[in-house]
């Protein structure tokens, strides 16, 4: 029955990890077990897969779950997965380098998986070969998104903006446009896990990704085109307010739009970029989770240089995981705003 | 009579004085010169018993009443002459009420008569009004001067006012003196202290007096109407001013106003009417019009006892409690009645509309996947109506178990479509999913898409094998585009790529 915005307490969405297992080599990856710690790995059998995420989704009362990874296609019962959340009601997504999707597989989860989520990172082969880390990755991609579209499944493409890949920025859109995308993200590198130790040869200044942001703006509106900003863009250093139809967001982490995240072996983290792990649902309770100190200290996170800016409690200083990882705590200032710091200006 | 206003004492002393005048008047002594000469006790003595002879009936000269003596050094005998002074003063008052009561009833009397009768009224008033007097009598004694007291100024108003106005002086007519005091009167009440409820009822009545008095000088031409006029405005212009704040002792009064919540006053108007509404929804048939003019009320009732926050103002728990209670056992029974009312069409119960409504506002939204939060505030605000609905018309049987898990069923469904993507104006919350446009809006991308493919095509970057798959999925979009003209064009546009791509990937293979 209709009941979501009543129960007392319910929590609409959250990340699956289906496998921490990739066919890809991305440099820019954030994948937390990918950083210099000792993050548990590995996989349970289908069955305790299956159950764990029934606890979770009767913990949660979730209606959306995003599959990623590494690379889900990699996990032989995928499609038990998608059938099950499926059968529960749920709305699926699905993150997945699009290497392994074939007209079969896409004709077995027909109906299932709500939007595909595919990286297109440039125009130029070689560069997205690149940046995924393996030959070959550019035409397999190119093809799952053609052959999706042929099946009339909507397909969301994602574009890691990087020093390496930011000067095709405008022409990738536009292959992503022809290729039929319903949608482009368009995210600025991150750092994070195996990104952590690439910033170096990623990261792009502020100035590099205006020049990108003010081509989106205008592919928007030439194409009529749906293009965010889903990883924070600090207003300090981004003036959002010239940009008419790109959308913006910040970290949701702790709030009702948060993704918490769910690895293969059951923990539970803040969100997919987070290496904290909160308790882990095959034993606890998720809402315990929630209410926990470390989550606590995770949602009340405000680097100090934020203080005194109007926005500091919308733009929570950037990416709190990325600060996280790169700078040691969730209180440090996003490593991005951090190496440019001396350009920002405090939205008054 | 007497025992209720003298004390024994008195009583004792008054007849001894009586006995020794009795013996005086014997020997023919002179009373008057008694009463005003000689020690003070012999002086009291005589004043009383010659008082007191009078009472009785014996006619006696008057006498002045003794000076009354200090309080502190009250005697025996002193307090005896003092006490029968105040019960001359009570007598006399009573006497000269007597004659200006018959003076009243008459009406056309000696004007001195009356001038003189008022003035002896006035001179008792004075004496009785001071507490050295009041307190020498006994509480029969006191109750009964208050209550001449009060009765002497209405008493002495009447009659001047029946006196002739045979003067041309406005200042030397009663009326006018009545005037006088009124306003007098009236400007203690309109200073900063205020007045108390009581002082307005007095000085109403006084108002209604002088506008009285006004009437009378304005006949007898002493002033003009005009100037009458002015004095009647003046008069209710200060009374608005007395009465422009509340009294000051406001809280005091029984008029004071007590807050009810409006939930517990629907409740109990609703309340009273339970009874009624069992037997017009048990009835076979109902007059249409007679419901309809008390159906409003009782949906305004029902809706303030279904709101949560007016609910929450009754502060004792059992009486909000049975608040709910009422309202879940009234609003099944209107809806019988608004059945019975609209001749036994569910579809035009105003429950059943609001399930219409709800069910009318989701589809679409449901359909596209497509709306914004404030869409979806709404829609579910509508929602939660119509389940209200569905359970009331249920409880009154006008929708069966069956009927209403359907209904409800396709409500879950709807809502569950609406919010299966995030809202197209929401926030996109970090990594969060886009949600994508709908195949309308891609139509328009449609046109630019086969001129992108071409130049990605020509450029050598694109796969020849995904350019053609695209081109597949591109003419089967095409062929949602209902400008036939737009269609027939952008299909060979397609035709023609896809053929230069067959022939370059047949070279290729070659």
């Amino acid at each position: 029955m209709i009941n979501s915005n009543e129960s007392p307490r319910t929590h609409d969405a959250f990340v699956f990890e289906v496998t921490q297992r990739c066919n890809h080599d991305c440099p820019h990856c954030y994948n937390c077990w990918k950083n210099d710690i000792d993050y548990p790995e590995g996989e349970l059998s289908t069955a305790d897969t299956l159950d764990m995420l029934g606890r979770m989704l009767d913990q949660t009362g979730a209606s959306l779950v995003s599959l990623t990874g590494g690379e889900p296609f990699l996990r032989d019962d995928i499609y038990q997965i998608v059938d099950f959340l499926h059968d529960r009601g749920v709305t699926v997504n699905m993150i997945c380098n699009g290497s392994l999707i074939t007209e079969e597989s896409i004709a077995r989860m027909a109906g299932k998986i709500s939007i595909y989520e595919l990286p297109l990172l440039s125009v130029e082969r070689e560069i997205h070969d690149q940046l995924s880390g393996r030959v070959g990755a550019f035409d397999d991609v190119t093809m799952a998104v053609a052959n999706l579209k042929a099946a009339s499944e909507r397909v969301v493409t994602v574009f890691v903006a990087t020093r390496l890949n930011l000067p095709a920025w405008e022409e990738t859109a536009e292959l992503a446009i022809a290729l039929g995308a319903d949608g482009i993200m368009f995210n600025r590198f991150n750092p994070g896990g195996t990104g952590g130790r690439n910033i170096e040869m990623l990261q792009s200044s502020p100035a590099e990704l205006t020049e990108a942001m003010d081509i989106a703006d205008r592919i928007c509106e030439e194409y009529e085109l749906s293009i965010s900003c889903s990883i924070a863009m600090p207003p300090c250093l981004f003036d959002h307010s010239q940009y008419k139809k790109l959308t913006f967001g910040f970290c949701a982490a702790g709030t009702s739009r948060a993704y918490y995240t769910l690895d293969p072996l059951g923990n539970v983290r803040p969100c997919n970029h987070s290496p904290t792990i909160l308790g882990n649902v095959r034993q606890g309770d998720f809402w315990e989770m929630v209410d926990s100190a470390p989550m606590k200290n995770f949602f009340d996170a405000r680097p100090e240089f934020c203080g005194g800016c109007k926005l500091e409690n919308e733009c929570l200083g950037g990416c709190k995981a990325a600060a996280e990882v790169c700078c040691g705590s969730v209180w440090q200032l996003d490593p991005f705003v951090k190496a440019f710091a001396d350009q920002a200006v405090k939205p008054a | 009579m007497l025992h209720r206003i003298l004390s024994f004492w008195t009583v004792f002393l008054g007849l001894a004085g009586l006995l020794v005048v009795a013996l005086m008047v014997l020997f023919g002594a002179d009373l008057v010169r008694a009463a005003r000469t000689g020690p003070k006790w012999k002086r009291a003595l005589v004043t009383a018993a010659v008082s007191l002879a009078s009472v009785l009936g014996f006619p006696i000269p008057s006498v002045q009443a003794a000076d009354p003596p200090p309080a502190e050094s009250a005697s025996v005998a002193s307090v005896a002459s003092v006490a029968v002074s105040s019960v001359a003063a009570v007598f006399d008052l009573k006497i000269e009420l007597e004659k200006l009561a018959a003076l009243k009833s008459q009406r056309d009397f000696n004007p001195k008569t009356a001038a003189e009768s008022i003035r002896k009224t006035k001179a008792c008033v004075a004496i009785l009004s001071q507490p050295s007097h009041l307190s020498k009598l006994n509480d029969a004694g006191r109750t009964e001067a208050k209550r001449l007291i009060a009765e002497s100024a209405p008493l002495i108003a009447s009659v001047k006012a029946l006196i002739p106005i045979g003067t041309t002086n406005l200042a030397q007519t009663p009326q006018w003196e009545l005037i006088l005091d009124t306003w007098r009167a009236s400007g203690t009440l309109t200073t900063v202290k205020g007045s108390t409820g009581a002082q307005r009822v007095e000085m109403k009545k006084k108002f209604d007096l002088a506008k009285n008095a006004i009437g009378e000088l304005a006949l007898a031409g002493l002033i003009s109407n005009a100037e009458a006029g002015l004095l009647v405005i003046d008069a209710d212009v200060i009374w608005s001013r007395i009465i422009a704040s509340p009294p000051t002792d406001y809280n005091k009064t029984c008029y004071e106003m007590v807050y009810i919540p409006p939930a517990k006053r629907s409740a109990q108007w609703l309340g009273k009417r339970l009874e009624l509404v069992k037997k017009v929804a048990a009835a076979d048939k109902v007059a249409p019009a007679a419901i309809d003019k008390v159906m409003g009320n009782i949906n305004a009732h029902l809706a303030v006892l279904a709101n949560d926050v007016e609910l929450k103002k009754i502060r004792t728990p059992a009486e909000r409690q049975a608040a709910i209670k009422l309202h879940d056992e009234i609003a099944p029974l209107i809806a019988k009645i608004d059945f019975k009312a609209l001749g036994g069409r569910l579809g035009a119960t105003a429950g059943w509309k609001t399930v219409q409504t709800a069910i009318l506002a989701a589809g679409p939204l449901a359909r596209t996947h497509r709306s914004t939060s404030a869409q979806r505030v709404a829609v579910t605000k509508q929602m939660k109506t119509a389940i209200a609905s569905i359970a009331t018309l249920t409880a009154s049987g006008l929708l069966s178990a069956a009927e209403s898990e359907l209904i409800l069923g396709e409500l879950a469904r709807l809502k569950k479509e609406i919010y299966r993507d995030p809202p197209t104006d929401s926030k996109v919350s970090c990594y969060d999913m886009m949600a994508p446009d709908p195949v309308g809006d891609a139509t328009k991308r449609l046109e630019k898409r086969i001129p992108l493919l071409r130049k990605l095509f020509d450029s050598g970057k694109l796969n020849p094998l995904v350019a053609g798959n695209v081109l597949q999925s591109v003419s089967a979009d095409i062929t949602t585009i209902k400008n036939a003209k737009k269609a027939q064009a952008l299909r060979k546009q397609a035709a023609t790529l896809l053929q230069e791509i067959d022939r370059k990937f047949s070279r290729l293979e070659k």
